[in-house]
C-alpha cells in the first residue's frame, strides 16, 4: 500500500512538472498560431491555404536546409495567409525525405520539400538505391544560390587565381584541395573546374562545409572548394584568402575577387536552395504559392537579412526553376559518368 | 544451459556475422573496404578465442569446483521474459499500423496486469495518464510528430 | 573589458534570468528523455525566441543546453537509462550506485560533478577563449587520427573480466561504426540495399537499445527486486569531505571535457568516456571502478558539462560548431541576424558576452534547480520495477522515434535491445562497444584524409609532433593494461628496494 501512495505521489508530481512547463511556454506558442488563423480568416481570397502547409526537411534542424525554412517561412506565411510546419526527416542526404515526396504524400499542396540543388539531382544520379527522379517534382521556386569559391589559407603563397593554376600546370597534382563530400555541390564544382581547365588536384573529401574550410585554414590542404555563404566572414577577417568566385558577376561584398569566367574559365557553379511539391499538385495551389515567392523576392527587409547571413537572392519561380534543376541534372550525369569508374 | 553452450552460440554467430559483412566488403572500392576488413579479422579471430577462453575456463572449474555455476544464476522466469518479450516486438509492430494512441495504453494496461504488477484500478489510470502525458508532451508542446496509424 | 562587465549587466536582467531559468528546466527534462536531445529541444524552440531579443534568446538556449547534459544522466543513474549519449559512461558506476541504494548519493555526486565541470568551462570562455579559439583550427586529419587511436585504446582498460571479450566487443562497435555511406569514396558501405541505412546506425538509437531495453527485460526476468530502494533521507549533497577526495578527478575531467568540446567533431559522448579513463588511470583504487566507485561516477559528469563552455570557444570566436548542438545554436543566432564568425566578439559583443555570462550563470541555476529536479526524481526507484519495466519501453520506441522521425529506427533500437540482453548474460561488456561505435567512423575518415594528404605516406602520423605525442601516448596505455607492466612495476620497486639497503 505503501508502495502505491508513494507511486501516485510522484506520478503526480511528474504531471504538476508538466503542466508547470507548458503553462510557461506553451501560451507564446498558442498566440502564434491564433495569429495565423487571424491571418488566414482575414485573407478572405482564395481557398488555399485552409491548414498549416508541411515542409518536409531532408535534413539535421540547423543545416542549410533548416535555415532556408526559417529565413523564409515567417515572411512566406504573411504573403500565403497560412501557416507552416516544419517535419525534419534527415537521412540518405535527403534521400529519405525525397523519396517519401515521390511515393507517399499526398500532392494536395499541402506538403512541400526544400530542394537544394546540385544535391537533389546528384543524389539520385550516385546511388541507385534511391527511387526518386527529378520528374517526381513540381519544383517551386528557387530562393538563394550560394556561388562556389576557391579559398587558400591565409598564409598560402598564392594570392591570385593565376598563382594557383600556374602552380598547377608546372606541378600537376601538386596541391590538395578540400571539398565538403564525394557527391556534394564542391565536390561537382571542383570536377567541373578540373574538366574545362585541364588542371589536376589531390581532392581531399571532407563530410560537409565547415571541416572542408577548416582544413584549409588549418593548413591541412592547399586550397578548399566551397561556398561563398560558408566562408564569407572567415574571408572578412583574414582567416582565408578568396581566388575566385563561380558565379555569373562579381560579389558586391566582395569586389576585388574575380569571377572565374573574366578569368577565361566558363564555370558557373554553388549550391542552390529552394522550395519544390510532389507533382501534380492542385492548379490554385501552385499559382498561390508562385505568387508567395514573387512577393518574397521583392520584399526589402527579407533581402536586407539575406544581405547579413551573406546569402545571395536568387529567385526562380515555376518553369524557370524547373528548366534549372534540369540543367543541373543533365551536367552532373554528364560530369559523373566520366568520373563514375574511380568511385566504383 | 552451460556457459559453454552459451559462448559456442555466441562464437558462431559472431563468426556468421563477420562472414556476411566480409562477403559485403568484396563489392566495396578498395579504400572503402580496406579498415573494415582488417577489423572483420579480427574479429573471427576473437570470436575464436572466445569460445577457447570458455572451454579451458570449464576445464578448469571442472577439477576444482563441480557445483560452482548453478549458485550464482537465480532462477529465471523465461517464459515471463519472452511473454514480455514478445509483447514489445507486436507493440513495436502494431504502434506504426494502429497508431500510438490507441495502441499504447493498451499494450501498458496488458503488460502491467501480466506482470502483476499493480491494482487493477492503478493500472488503467496508469496506462491512460501516462499516454496521454508523452502524447501532451511530444505533439502538443515539441511538435513532434509521433506514429499516429489509422487515426492519421 | 567593458564588454565583459556590459555582458554581466545584461545576463543579471530579469528577462534574462526568467530565459536561464526557464531554459534550464526544459534542458533537465529533455535530457532525461530518452531520445530527446538538447540539439532537438533547441532546433524546436528556436522559432519561439523570434520574439525576443537576441540575447535573451541565446541565453535561454545555452541554459538549456546545459540543463540538457546534466539531465541525461538522472535516469541514467536511477534505471540504466542513459537519457543523452554523453550519459552512457555515467551508467558504469552510477547506476551500481543506485543498486546499493545510493541513488540520492550518486545524483548529488552527479549533480556536483556537473556544477564544477560547467563553472570551470564558463571560466574558460570568460577569459581565455580568444587564445584557444586558434587551437581548435590547428587540429586536423592527423591529429584527429591519433586522437581515435588513443580513445581505442580506452576499450583495453574497460574490458573488464575478460580482455579477449572487451576487444570483441570494442572491434564489433567499430565495425557497426562503419555502417552507411563512406565519406571519402561516396559508396555506400554495409547497407545491404537499404536506403535507411545510409547514414548509418544513429548512436543515440543503437545506445537506447543497448541500455535501456536489456533493463526493462532484467526487471522483469526475476521476482525479487533489482534495485534496492533509497533510504527516503539518503543524504543527497556529498559532505565537504568527500568533494575534497574528489578535487583532482573533477579538475581533471573539466579540463579533459573543455578540450574535447574544443575539437570540431568531438562532443560530450566522448569526452566523458576519456575523462573515465583517465580517472581511473590516476586513481590509488582502479578496481573499484565499475563497481559504484564516487571517482568513476563523477569523471564523467565534471567532462560532459564542460564540454558546454568547451564547444563554444569555436563557436564563437571562429563559427565553427564545436558539436551538434552548438551548430543548432548558430542557426540560431543567423535567424537572429548575427552573422556566426569571427566577427561575433567584436561586432555582436554584447550578446556574444551575454551568451558567455551565461553558461556561467546557468550552472549555478543547474545547481538549483536540479536538486529540485533531482529529488523528485530519486522517486523514480520506489516505482516497483515491475511497472518500471512497460515505462522505459514506451519511453524508448517513442523516443526513437522522435530521433528521425523513423519507424525503421525504433526496429534498429529493439535489435539492438534483444542483443544488448544477450550480450549481458554472456559478460560480455557494453562500454567497449560504445566506445567502438563512437570512435570508428573517426578512425577511418581521417586515417584515409591524412593519407591523401601525406601522399599515402604513414609517416605523417609521426611528423606532426601533437600526433606523435599522442600516439606515443597511446602506446603507453597498451603496454600499461599488458600484464607486462605489472611485472615491470615491480622489478621497478625491488630495484629500489635493493637501492635503498
Amino acid at each position: 500500500m505503501l508502495k502505491v501512495g508513494l507511486l501516485k505521489k510522484s506520478v503526480g508530481l511528474f504531471f504538476l512538472a508538466l503542466i508547470l512547463v507548458l503553462a510557461a511556454c506553451g501560451n507564446t506558442e498558442e498566440t502564434s498560431n491564433a495569429e495565423g488563423s487571424n491571418e488566414e480568416s482575414s485573407d478572405g481570397g482564395g481557398e488555399y491555404p485552409t491548414k498549416p502547409i508541411e515542409v518536409l526537411i531532408g535534413f539535421d534542424p540547423g543545416g542549410g536546409s533548416d535555415q532556408l525554412a526559417q529565413l523564409t517561412q515567417p515572411y512566406l506565411k504573411d504573403y500565403l495567409g497560412g501557416s507552416f510546419a516544419n517535419e525534419y526527416k534527415p537521412g540518405a542526404s535527403g534521400g529519405i525525405a525525397w523519396t517519401s515526396i515521390a511515393q507517399q504524400t499526398e500532392n494536395d499542396g499541402y506538403t512541400i520539400t526544400i530542394t537544394p540543388s546540385p544535391q537533389v539531382v546528384t543524389n539520385y544520379l550516385i546511388n541507385s538505391e534511391l527511387q526518386y527522379t527529378l520528374d517526381d517534382f513540381d519544383p517551386i521556386a528557387n530562393v538563394v544560390t550560394d556561388p562556389a569559391v576557391i579559398v587558400v589559407p591565409s598564409d598560402s603563397e598564392f594570392d591570385t587565381y593565376e598563382d594557383f593554376a600556374k602552380y598547377l600546370e608546372e606541378n600537376p597534382k601538386g596541391l590538395n584541395v578540400s571539398h565538403s563530400g564525394v557527391g556534394g555541390d564542391d565536390f561537382f564544382s571542383l570536377l567541373r573546374w578540373k574538366r574545362q581547365t585541364d588542371l589536376d588536384v589531390e581532392m581531399v573529401p571532407y563530410d560537409g562545409d565547415g571541416p572542408s574550410w577548416q582544413a584549409a585554414a588549418g593548413g591541412d590542404v592547399d586550397a578548399s572548394f566551397n561556398n561563398l555563404g560558408v566562408v564569407f566572414s572567415q574571408i572578412k577577417e583574414g582567416n582565408l584568402k578568396a581566388l575566385a568566385l563561380m558565379s555569373e558577376e562579381r560579389n558586391e561584398m566582395l569586389p576585388d575577387v574575380p569571377t572565374l569566367k573574366e578569368l577565361g574559365v566558363d564555370v558557373v557553379a554553388g549550391s542552390s536552395r529552394g522550395y519544390s511539391a510532389p507533382k501534380g499538385i492542385p492548379e490554385e495551389a501552385k499559382q498561390k504559392l508562385y505568387e508567395a515567392f514573387e512577393k518574397l523576392s521583392e520584399d526589402e527587409e527579407f533581402k536586407e537579412q539575406l544581405k547579413e547571413v551573406a546569402l545571395p537572392l536568387d529567385v526562380k519561380v515555376g518553369e524557370e526553376y524547373a528548366d534549372y534543376l534540369k540543367q543541373e541534372e543533365e551536367v552532373s550525369s554528364e560530369i559523373w559518368e566520366e568520373v563514375k569508374h574511380e568511385y566504383e | 544451459m552451460s556457459t559453454l553452450i552459451k559462448h559456442s552460440v555466441a562464437s558462431i554467430l559472431v563468426l556468421v556475422f563477420a562472414i556476411v559483412f566480409y562477403i559485403e566488403s568484396l563489392k566495396l572500392p578498395e579504400t572503402a573496404a580496406r579498415l573494415p576488413q582488417v577489423i572483420i579479422i579480427v574479429i573471427a579471430f576473437l570470436a575464436v578465442a572466445m569460445f577457447v577462453e570458455a572451454f579451458i575456463k570449464r576445464n578448469k572449474t571442472k577439477t576444482a569446483n563441480n557445483e560452482a555455476e548453478g549458485e550464482d544464476i537465480e532462477k529465471i522466469n523465461v517464459i515471463r521474459l519472452l511473454v514480455f518479450g514478445a509483447a514489445i516486438a507486436l507493440y513495436i509492430f502494431l504502434i506504426n499500423i494502429i497508431g500510438y494512441l490507441i495502441i499504447t495504453p493498451i499494450f501498458s494496461f496488458l503488460t502491467l496486469m501480466y506482470l502483476k504488477a499493480t491494482k487493477l484500478r492503478i493500472a488503467i489510470l496508469l496506462s491512460i495518464g501516462f499516454t496521454a502525458f508523452i502524447y501532451g508532451l511530444f505533439v502538443e508542446f515539441l511538435s513532434i510528430p509521433i506514429p499516429m496509424g489509422i487515426l492519421a | 573589458m567593458n564588454e565583459i562587465m556590459s555582458g554581466l549587466i545584461n545576463v543579471l536582467s530579469i528577462w534574462n534570468l526568467l530565459a536561464l531559468a526557464v531554459g534550464m528546466i526544459l534542458g533537465l527534462f529533455v535530457g532525461s528523455m530518452p531520445g530527446l536531445s538538447a540539439t532537438m529541444a533547441i532546433a524546436i524552440l528556436l522559432p519561439l525566441t523570434f520574439g525576443m531579443d537576441p540575447a535573451t534568446g541565446i541565453t535561454m538556449l545555452t541554459s538549456l543546453y546545459m540543463g540538457a547534459m546534466y539531465g541525461g544522466s538522472i535516469l541514467a543513474i536511477l534505471v540504466r537509462t542513459p537519457g543523452t549519449p554523453a550519459a552512457a559512461a555515467t551508467v558504469m558506476d552510477g547506476y551500481k550506485m543506485t543498486e546499493r541504494g545510493q541513488a540520492g548519493k550518486a545524483l548529488g555526486i552527479s549533480l556536483i560533478s556537473s556544477l564544477v565541470g560547467g563553472i570551470v568551462s564558463g571560466i574558460v570562455l570568460l577569459t581565455v577563449a580568444p587564445l584557444l579559439g586558434k587551437l581548435a583550427l590547428s587540429i586536423g586529419a592527423v591529429e584527429l587520427f591519433a586522437i581515435a587511436v588513443l580513445g581505442l585504446t580506452i576499450i583495453a582498460s574497460l574490458a573488464a573480466g575478460s580482455v579477449i571479450k572487451g576487444l570483441l566487443a570494442g572491434s564489433m562497435g567499430l565495425l557497426i561504426s562503419f555502417i552507411g555511406m563512406d565519406p571519402i569514396t561516396g559508396t555506400p558501405r554495409f547497407t545491404f540495399g537499404s536506403i535507411y541505412l545510409f547514414d548509418g546506425i544513429s548512436f543515440v538509437i543503437a545506445l537506447i537499445g543497448l541500455f535501456s531495453i536489456p533493463q526493462a527485460l532484467k526487471l522483469v526476468e526475476k521476482d525479487k527486486e533489482v534495485i534496492k530502494a533509497s533510504k527516503i533521507k539518503d543524504k543527497m549533497l556529498p559532505s565537504w569531505q568527500e568533494i575534497k577526495a574528489l578535487k583532482g578527478t573533477l579538475t581533471r575531467s573539466s579540463v579533459i571535457g573543455v578540450f574535447t568540446g574544443l575539437i570540431p567533431g568531438t562532443g560530450g559522448d566522448t569526452a566523458s568516456w576519456f575523462s573515465y579513463n583517465e580517472a581511473k588511470r590516476f586513481s590509488k583504487q582502479k578496481n573499484k571502478f565499475g563497481t559504484g566507485h564516487t571517482e568513476g561516477l563523477a569523471a564523467p559528469e565534471a567532462a560532459n558539462n564542460a564540454v558546454v563552455g568547451g564547444a563554444l570557444i569555436p563557436t564563437i570566436t571562429l563559427g565553427v560548431p564545436g558539436s551538434s548542438t552548438t551548430a543548432v545554436l548558430l542557426g540560431g543566432l543567423m535567424i537572429h541576424g548575427i552573422m556566426p564568425g569571427p566577427t561575433l566578439m567584436t561586432e555582436h559583443a554584447e550578446v556574444t558576452y551575454t551568451l558567455l555570462w551565461a553558461v556561467l550563470f546557468s550552472s549555478i541555476f543547474l545547481f538549483v534547480l536540479g536538486l529540485l529536479y533531482t529529488r523528485l526524481a530519486v522517486g523514480v526507484t520506489k516505482i516497483p520495477g515491475k511497472v518500471l519495466a512497460p515505462i522505459i519501453v514506451l519511453l524508448c520506441v517513442i523516443g526513437t522515434f522522435a530521433v528521425n522521425n523513423s519507424m525503421v529506427d525504433v526496429f534498429i533500437m529493439f535489435a539492438f535491445g534483444i542483443v544488448g540482453y544477450f550480450i549481458d548474460k554472456l559478460n560480455i561488456p557494453v562500454a567497449p562497444l560504445v566506445v567502438g561505435m563512437i570512435l570508428g567512423m573517426m578512425l577511418d575518415t581521417s586515417l584515409h584524409q591524412s593519407l591523401l594528404i601525406g601522399d599515402g605516406s604513414w609517416l605523417i602520423f609521426l611528423q606532426n609532433p601533437i600526433s606523435a605525442i599522442l600516439l606515443f601516448i597511446a602506446l603507453i596505455s597498451i603496454f600499461q593494461s599488458t600484464p607486462l607492466f605489472d611485472k615491470f612495476i615491480q622489478l621497478y620497486n625491488k630495484r629500489l628496494r635493493q637501492d635503498s639497503k
